[in-house]
């Protein structure tokens, strides 16, 4: 018999993102956090870690999504519905505001004269921020409605 | 969040009609199934143009499908 899923199929893609973004991303700033503490953030070679961690999640995020259309191929190509688009829509809105208060910190932090290195990995810890938030924002909506 | 005032006899039509799953209403109304069965469970209020959708499978008229409640409004988190 026909078993229907029980999460569609942009629930799982959020989710997906979701683990992938806090996983990778928080391994990354875990491990730069570490060489700060360490007292090595002057010669710590983030860059490197940092080209390696996208490319990662370029991967995992390709090959997982890939691997859910393959699953539910109609509502992959089909267009969200109104209540994902709602769903989308509020989720913008957090992240929106997440990558506000980041950049706003940022901008102080520049105006105070902080480093490059804290001032490039802030703004980017700002940005995964804000996309962990859109999709958490996602994810808490989905499963409210489940 | 505040819960809809909204109630709806999709389950009953549902069962009415051939016991229509969630999965069939959803194809022709074009929304997913989650989407049908959190219209069902009043958490979430189609557009106008989904609720016609709905009535016009079930071939009801709209008020035979969708009530409103006001005294049903409450909080939920």
């Amino acid at each position: 018999m026909f078993r229907e899923q029980p999460l569609s199929f942009r629930e799982q893609s959020a989710w997906i993102s979701l683990l992938a973004y806090a996983g990778l991303y928080g391994y990354y700033f875990v491990t730069l956090f570490g060489a700060l503490v360490a007292g090595r953030a002057g010669t710590f070679a983030y860059s490197q870690l940092l080209v390696r961690v996208m490319f990662l999640l370029v991967v995992v995020e390709v090959l997982l999504q890939v691997a859910i259309s393959l699953r539910s191929p109609k509502e992959a190509t089909a267009p969200a519905d109104e209540r994902e688009r709602l769903i989308a829509l509020k989720a913008t809105g957090v992240a929106f505001h997440v990558v506000m208060i980041g950049a706003a910190t940022i901008c102080a932090a520049i105006a105070l004269g902080a480093p490059a290195f804290y001032t490039t990995n802030g703004l980017f810890l700002a940005i995964v921020l804000a996309e962990v938030a859109r999709n958490t924002s996602q994810v808490v909506s989905f499963r409210r409605d489940a | 969040m505040t819960e809809v005032p909204i109630r709806n006899e999709i389950r009953r039509l549902r069962f009415d009609h051939s016991e229509m799953t969630q999965a069939e209403l959803a194809d022709r109304i074009g929304v997913t199934r989650q989407t049908v069965n959190a219209i069902e469970l009043a958490k979430y209020s189609p557009s106008l143009e989904v609720a016609f959708r709905i009535a016009h499978v079930f071939g009801v008229a709209l008020e035979r499908v969708f009530h409103y409640e006001p005294g049903a409004e409450r909080k939920r988190n």
